[in-house]
C-alpha cells in the first residue's frame, strides 16, 4: 500500500513537473512582450529595459524556469509582473471562493446525480426514465457560461431572488453553484443509471431481494455501493473539467476566485501568475485523483491490498 | 444642440452647488461603482489607462486642471504661471496651505522631486515620454539609466552626473520654474497629466515598491481599501482643502464585474453608475424611466483604418484612397447602434488643431472601383483585416467595413486577436498591412494626433504610433515646424496643411469619432460628462431618499 502511494505521490510530481515546463514554454512563446503589456503603449525603451531587468525577463528561458522551479519548491511562486504581490498570497486569497463555489457544485452533482441514477435505473424504460434521458443529453450540452447567463438573467435580474452577482453572502454562491452542478447532473446521472442497470442484474442482487432485504436497503447498500466504484474514477478525472467550469461561471457571477485570477493574468500575460495558477490547480487535480484512489480502495474492499 | 450648449447645460446643475455651498441639500453617501479589471497601480507616475487617470483625480492633485470648456485653470498652483517671452520658461505659485494625505503641508520641492521621480527607472514610469521637453531631461534620464545599470555591480561610487533635473527648480516653498529646451504651446497641458502630480518623498521611501498600492495624495478621497481583484474603497480625505467639499462620504468600487453584468446590477439599483454597453443603448434610452438618466460625450478619438504604406497592395496611394471612397461612415454609425459620428478628419473636433470645416471621403464605391482598376486591381484583392479584441464595437465597424470593401472587390478577411498581440505585431514593421485602430487624445492638441500617428521621421523597426508607416517629407516638415511655432493661429494652420496632405496621401482611412455613452441612477446628482476626465466623482453628491 505504502510503496503504491510512494509510486503515486512520484507520478504527481512528474506531472506537475511536466504540467508547470509546457505552461511556461506556451505562456514564452505567446507573440507578445509581457513587459509592453503592463508599461503600456507609452513607455520608452529605456523603461522597459529597465523593467525587463528587474523582473529577470533578459535572462535565457531556460535559467528562467529554474528560477521558477527552484523557488517553487521553497513554495515561492514568485511575484506578479503586473501588480508586484506574491503570487502564493493571490492565490491564496482567492482559493477560498473557488472552493466554496467547486464544492458546492460536486454537492449538487451528486446529490442529484445520484438519487436520480438509482431512479431512473429502477423505472427503467418508464417515463421518468425518458424524461431524465432528454434533461440529462440538455444539461451535458449546455455551455456553462450560457446556462449561468440564463440563470442569472432571469433568477437574478428579472425575478430578484438571488443576488446578480459578487460575493457578499452565502447566497452569492447559489446560483454559481447550480451553474455549475446542473452541467454535471446530467452526465453523472447517466452514468449511475447504466452501473446501476449492470447491477442489478447480478447474483448477489438477487440473492438479496431472495433473502427478503427491502428494495430500498438493495437498491442503496448492495447496488449503489457497486455501481458508484466506476463514478468515484471519473469523478478524480472530471476535476480538472469542474476546474475549468468554475474559470466560466466565475467570469459570468464576477466572482473573486482563482478563475478570474488566472483569466485576468492570461490577459495581462502576467507570466507568473499564470504560472502560479496553473500549477496550483494541477496540484488540486493531483491531489484529488489521489483522494479518490484512497476512497476507492476503502469503497471497494476486493483492491485492497492489490 | 451643439456640444458647448450640450456640456453646458450638462454643467448647469453641477455650478449651482459647486464652491462654497458646501451642499447643504444634499445626503452624503456611499457611491458604488463596477469595473472590468482591477487597477494595474495607483501611483500617478505609472497611470496611463483611462480608468485610473479617473481614479488619480480623487487621490491626487495636479498643477493645473481642465474645465468642461477644455481650458486649462489652476488646480494646485494658485494662478496660471507667468509665461516667458521666449516661452521657455514657466513660473508657478503653489496654492498655500493644501496638504498631503498624511498631513504634511504640500510644497514647490514636492513638484520637483514628482517629477524627477518619473525618470528613475525604478519608477516604471511612462511619463518620460511626454516630458522629453524638459530643459535638461536627456542628460537627467541617461544618467539616471546609468545608475540603474551599476546599481549592485559595486562599480558605482557615487550618482552620475547631472544629479538633479535641470528644467524643474523650486525657487523657493511656493514657487516653482520650470524650462524647456524647445517651445512648446501644448506643453501646459502635460501638466494636468498624472506624471507631475506632486507626491510625497517619505510616503514613497516609506513603501518603495508598494507606493503603488498605498498611495497619498492631495485629492478630496484617500484609499482606504484595495482587495486586489474584488474591490477598493475611497474615504473622505481629512486633510483636503479644496474649493468645495467632495459630496460623497465614500466611493466603493467593485472590481471583476463585466459590462453585461454591470447593466442588470445597475437596473436592480446595486450600482450607482453605469458604462451603458453599445447593445443595451437604443432600450435604456428609450425606456422612460432610464433615458432622463443617459448622458452621452463625443470622445477626443478617432477610429480608421490603418493601412501599412510598406506592403502591398497599400504602396499604392490610389489603392487606400479607394478604401477610403468604399467604405459608407454613416452605415457604421446607424449599425453600432450610434458609436460615434462619422469622421472628416484626424483631429477630432474639440482638439486644438481640427478644422470644423473638412469634407472627407465621401462614400463613392463607383469612384473606389475606377481607382482600383486604375491602381491595377480590376477584380480587387484579399487582404486579412486585423482588430484586437479589447473594444467591444470594432468587431461590428469592421464586419460593416468588410461588406462595403467586398462591394468594391476587396475581399477583406478579418482576424480578430488578443489586444497585446495585436499592439505588438501593427507597431512591428512590415507585419500588419491592415488594422483597425484608434487613438485617443493623452491631451487635446493636433500634435498628439498627426504627430503620433503621421510623422515618417519617427518610424522605427517594432513599438512605432506610426501603425501605417506612413513618411512623407512635406508632412513630416509641417509637423515639425508646427510643434515648436509660437503663434497658435499659425500653429493651427501648420497643423491643417499637414492634415491636409495625410488625408489625400490617405495611410489612414477615417471612419468615427466614437461617443461614450453613461447613466447614473436618480439620487445621483452632479453627474456630468468631461472630456478629459469622463466622470469626477468629486463633483458627484446623493439625494436624500
Amino acid at each position: 500500500m505504502i510503496v503504491r502511494l510512494l509510486r503515486r505521490l512520484l507520478w504527481a510530481a512528474l506531472t506537475l513537473l511536466g504540467t508547470s515546463l509546457i505552461v511556461f514554454l506556451i505562456a514564452h512563446a505567446v507573440p507578445a512582450d509581457p513587459i509592453k503589456a503592463f508599461a503600456g503603449p507609452h513607455a520608452d525603451k529605456a523603461t522597459q529595459e529597465a523593467l525587463r531587468r528587474e523582473l529577470h525577463l533578459d535572462d535565457p528561458l531556460a535559467t528562467q524556469y529554474l528560477r521558477f522551479l527552484g523557488n517553487a519548491l521553497r513554495g515561492d511562486l514568485g511575484r506578479s509582473n503586473v501588480t508586484r504581490e506574491p503570487v502564493i498570497e493571490a492565490i491564496l486569497a482567492r482559493f477560498p471562493a473557488t472552493l466554496a463555489l467547486s464544492l458546492g457544485g460536486l454537492l449538487i452533482w451528486l446529490v442529484v446525480s445520484i438519487p436520480l441514477g438509482v431512479l431512473t435505473a429502477k423505472h427503467r424504460d418508464k417515463p421518468i426514465d425518458r424524461v431524465t434521458l432528454v434533461l440529462a443529453t440538455v444539461t451535458v450540452s449546455v455551455p456553462t457560461f450560457w446556462l449561468g447567463r440564463m440563470l442569472q438573467f432571469e433568477l437574478a435580474y428579472r425575478l430578484g431572488w438571488f443576488p446578480v452577482a459578487g460575493l457578499f453572502s452565502w447566497t452569492s454562491l447559489i446560483l454559481p453553484s447550480v451553474t455549475l452542478g446542473i452541467v454535471g447532473v446530467g452526465y453523472y446521472a447517466r452514468l449511475v443509471h447504466s452501473n446501476m442497470l449492470d447491477v442489478l442484474n447480478q447474483d448477489y442482487i438477487r440473492a438479496a431481494r431472495a433473502r427478503g432485504l427491502s428494495e430500498p436497503v438493495v437498491l442503496f447498500k448492495h447496488g449503489l455501493r457497486n455501481a458508484c466504484l466506476p463514478v468515484l474514477t471519473v469523478l478524480g478525472m472530471d476535476m480538472a473539467g469542474l476546474l475549468g467550469g468554475v474559470v466560466f461561471t466565475e467570469s459570468v457571477f464576477a466572482l473573486p476566485g482563482l478563475g478570474a485570477l488566472s483569466l485576468q493574468a492570461v490577459l495581462n500575460l502576467d507570466v507568473p501568475m499564470i504560472m502560479g495558477t496553473v500549477l496550483f490547480a494541477a496540484l488540486l487535480v493531483v491531489t484529488a485523483n489521489l483522494v479518490v484512489d484512497c476512497v476507492y480502495r476503502l469503497v471497494d474492499p476486493r483492491i485492497k491490498g492489490a | 444642440m451643439d456640444r458647448r450648449s450640450f456640456l453646458a447645460a450638462l454643467a448647469a446643475p453641477a455650478a449651482a452647488l459647486l464652491p462654497g455651498c458646501g451642499h447643504g441639500a444634499q445626503s452624503a453617501g456611499t457611491l458604488r461603482l463596477a469595473y472590468e479589471t482591477d487597477f494595474k497601480s495607483l501611483d500617478p507616475a505609472q497611470c496611463f489607462d483611462a480608468s485610473t487617470l479617473q481614479v488619480m483625480r480623487i487621490l491626487y492633485g495636479g498643477l493645473l486642471d481642465c474645465d468642461d470648456d477644455l481650458k486649462l485653470v489652476p488646480w494646485l498652483a494658485a494662478e496660471m504661471p507667468e509665461v516667458s517671452a521666449d516661452r521657455l520658461s514657466y513660473t508657478f505659485t503653489i496654492r498655500q496651505g493644501v496638504r498631503f494625505a498624511n498631513g504634511r503641508e504640500l510644497t514647490a520641492d514636492d513638484f520637483v522631486y514628482a517629477i524627477e521621480r518619473i525618470f528613475e527607472p525604478a519608477t516604471k514610469s511612462v511619463g518620460t515620454t511626454f516630458l522629453r521637453n524638459l530643459r535638461g531631461a536627456e542628460p537627467f534620464g541617461e544618467a539616471r539609466q546609468r545608475d540603474a545599470e551599476e546599481q549592485g555591480t559595486g562599480r558605482r561610487e557615487r550618482l552620475a552626473e547631472p544629479r538633479r533635473l535641470e528644467g524643474v527648480r523650486a525657487l523657493d516653498r511656493c514657487t516653482l520654474r520650470i524650462e524647456l529646451e524647445k517651445p512648446d504651446l501644448a506643453f501646459l497641458w502635460l501638466l494636468t497629466l498624472p506624471y507631475t502630480y506632486p507626491v510625497p518623498r517619505e510616503e514613497v521611501e516609506r513603501h518603495g515598491e508598494v507606493f503603488s498600492r498605498n498611495p497619498c495624495g492631495t485629492g478630496p478621497f484617500l484609499l482606504d481599501e484595495w482587495q486586489r481583484g474584488q474591490r477598493l474603497g475611497f474615504g473622505r480625505n481629512p486633510m483636503f482643502q479644496g474649493p468645495a467639499r467632495p459630496g460623497l462620504d465614500r466611493i466603493e468600487m467593485l472590481i471583476g464585474y463585466d459590462l453585461m453584468t454591470q447593466t442588470m446590477m445597475f437596473e436592480r439599483g446595486e450600482l450607482d453608475l453605469l458604462n451603458i454597453p453599445l447593445p443595451d443603448l437604443v432600450r435604456l434610452s428609450r425606456d422612460p424611466r432610464w433615458s432622463p438618466q443617459v448622458r452621452s460625450l463625443l470622445l477626443q478619438e478617432t477610429d480608421f483604418l490603418s493601412m501599412n504604406c510598406e506592403m502591398e497592395p497599400f504602396t499604392d496611394p490610389r489603392v487606400r484612397q479607394a478604401v477610403s471612397y468604399a467604405v459608407n461612415r454613416e452605415r457604421i454609425v446607424q449599425f453600432t447602434s450610434g458609436a460615434g459620428i462619422p469622421a472628416q478628419g484626424l483631429v477630432p473636433p474639440g482638439v486644438f488643431g481640427h478644422d470644423p470645416g473638412r469634407k472627407g471621403y465621401g462614400y463613392d464605391p463607383g469612384r473606389a472601383k475606377r481607382m482600383l482598376q486604375e491602381a491595377g486591381y480590376p477584380d480587387g484583392f484579399a487582404v486579412e483585416l486585423w482588430y484586437p479584441t479589447d473594444v467591444p464595437h470594432w468587431g461590428q465597424i469592421c464586419q460593416v467595413a468588410q461588406q462595403d470593401l467586398k462591394k468594391v472587390g476587396i475581399r477583406a478577411n478579418l482576424k480578430q486577436v488578443a489586444e497585446s498581440i495585436f499592439n505588438e505585431a501593427t507597431a512591428r514593421r512590415r507585419t500588419v498591412a491592415f488594422s483597425m485602430y484608434g487613438w485617443t487624445e493623452d491631451y487635446p492638441d493636433a500634435s498628439d494626433f498627426l504627430g503620433t500617428l503621421c510623422d515618417g521621421s519617427k518610424i522605427a523597426e517594432e513599438e512605432c504610433t506610426n501603425a501605417s508607416f506612413y513618411n512623407n517629407e512635406d508632412v513630416n516638415e509641417l509637423l515639425h515646424r508646427a510643434a515648436v511655432a509660437t503663434d497658435e493661429a499659425a500653429r493651427a494652420d501648420l497643423y491643417r496643411r499637414a492634415e491636409d496632405l495625410i488625408l489625400e496621401d490617405a495611410p489612414v482611412c477615417v471612419l468615427i469619432h466614437p461617443k461614450e455613452y453613461r447613466m447614473c441612477q436618480p439620487r445621483v446628482k452632479g453627474f456630468t460628462l468631461h472630456p478629459m476626465w469622463f466622470v469626477r466623482y468629486e463633483n458627484l453628491w446623493l439625494e436624500r431618499a
